[in-house]
């Protein structure tokens, strides 16, 4: 852990490994050197899953530029998601997609 | 300087060691069999965890006629996929400080004990393992030389707000005026962890305190030049960077 920066955030939802789906709770990100993109630096992001014994895990690793991309992308998603939320009366709280 | 008419051995094993709080340990444990051996090395693995780069490294030391052991520092996280684990501590913020320099000694103690030990001990790491070697260099007694490459995190600690700041609290350069031994330190010009300023206030903090050391910084090279197996790689600095290594551990451990 070189460069000190890193942060775990709650979230909620589900993500898939090779073995199946788990259900995730939080997510650890990092600006550090990756373990194997062809970066000095990488958006590291963990999603462990926390229901097994066996360290399973989802690992990516993200250039900077790609991260804010990725970032504007769900954010531009989200509006959309958003819009259609106010749009059909639902809402992704009723919903429980928080 | 070897030559081909040589006869050459080595033993290369899992062992077990009492590291922090007495835990029992795992280490990879190198060493000629053919020749007495001219110095120990420990060897503290980097970020990406005990992993082959570092059981290959530690038989390359082997090689080069050393006792060479390195701890598995991640071994209370649990077994697994090397970097599984080490994701996991890089999302814990680290191991701390106090435990790996325990474990070191606990390296150290094993060394001492073997019944044909009879040399001068060096550390070594890289990455985060760069950090930890200079941390044991100046906190540990009996290191007779300590080699630190792209070590980062030299110059800071942890963010006081950050969950993990008790980790590591003190920043090692503080440490310097304690420094009890030469210090190697290879360096990449591209690295942005160590970056060449902060190797500089490091050097800097260095002089002051009149201690010996040699710094080398390599350009077009980044953090981790020596990894073979990652794009990171520079062959002629990797090259040149180990002769600087094994010329400095000639002329401090013998």
């Amino acid at each position: 852990m070189c460069t000190m920066i890193s942060k775990t955030i709650p979230i909620k939802g589900s993500a898939k490994e090779s073995e199946g789906w788990f259900d995730i709770n939080t997510i650890n990100i990092s600006y550090d050197h990756p373990f194997k993109a062809d970066l000095g630096y990488a958006i590291n992001l963990d999603i462990p899953n926390q229901s097994s014994d066996k360290f399973s895990r989802i690992i990516l690793e993200l250039s900077p530029q790609s991260a804010s991309t990725l970032i504007e992308g769900l954010q531009q998603v989200l509006a959309s998601g958003h819009a259609l939320d106010s749009h059909s009366g639902d809402s992704s709280q009723k919903r429980g997609l928080h | 300087m070897y030559t081909t008419d040589m006869y050459e051995s080595m033993i290369a094993e899992t062992v077990t060691i009492s590291g922090y709080n007495n835990d029992n340990i795992l280490a990879y444990f190198a060493r000629p069999l053919h020749t007495k051996p001219r110095g120990s090395m420990i060897l503290i693995h980097h970020l990406p965890g005990w992993d082959e780069w570092y059981k290959e490294v530690t038989r390359k030391f082997a090689y080069h006629g050393y006792l060479a052991i390195c701890p598995n520092l991640y071994h209370r996280e649990g077994h697994g996929d090397p970097v599984d684990i080490a994701s996991k501590v890089r999302s814990d913020g680290g191991i701390a400080d106090d435990q790996a320099m325990a474990d070191v000694q606990g390296s150290y103690n094993f060394l001492q004990n073997l019944p044909y030990m009879d040399s001068k001990v060096g550390v070594f790491g890289t990455c985060s393992g760069g950090r930890h070697a200079f941390l044991a260099a100046c906190t540990l007694q009996g290191i007779s030389a300590a080699v630190d490459l792209w070590g980062g995190g030299i110059t800071q600690n942890n963010n006081s707000q950050e969950p993990w700041y008790s980790k590591q609290p003190v920043a090692p350069i503080e440490y310097t005026k304690d420094l009890s031994c030469p210090l190697l330190g290879l360096f990449g010009q591209e690295d942005a962890s160590p970056s060449p300023e902060q190797v500089s206030a490091h050097e800097q903090e260095l002089k002051t305190h009149g201690k010996d050391y040699e710094f080398h910084m390599y350009p077009d090279a980044g953090h981790g030049f020596f990894y073979y197996d990652r794009p990171v790689y520079r062959q002629a600095q990797a090259v040149d960077g180990w002769k600087k290594v094994f010329a400095f551990l000639d002329k401090t451990l013998g």
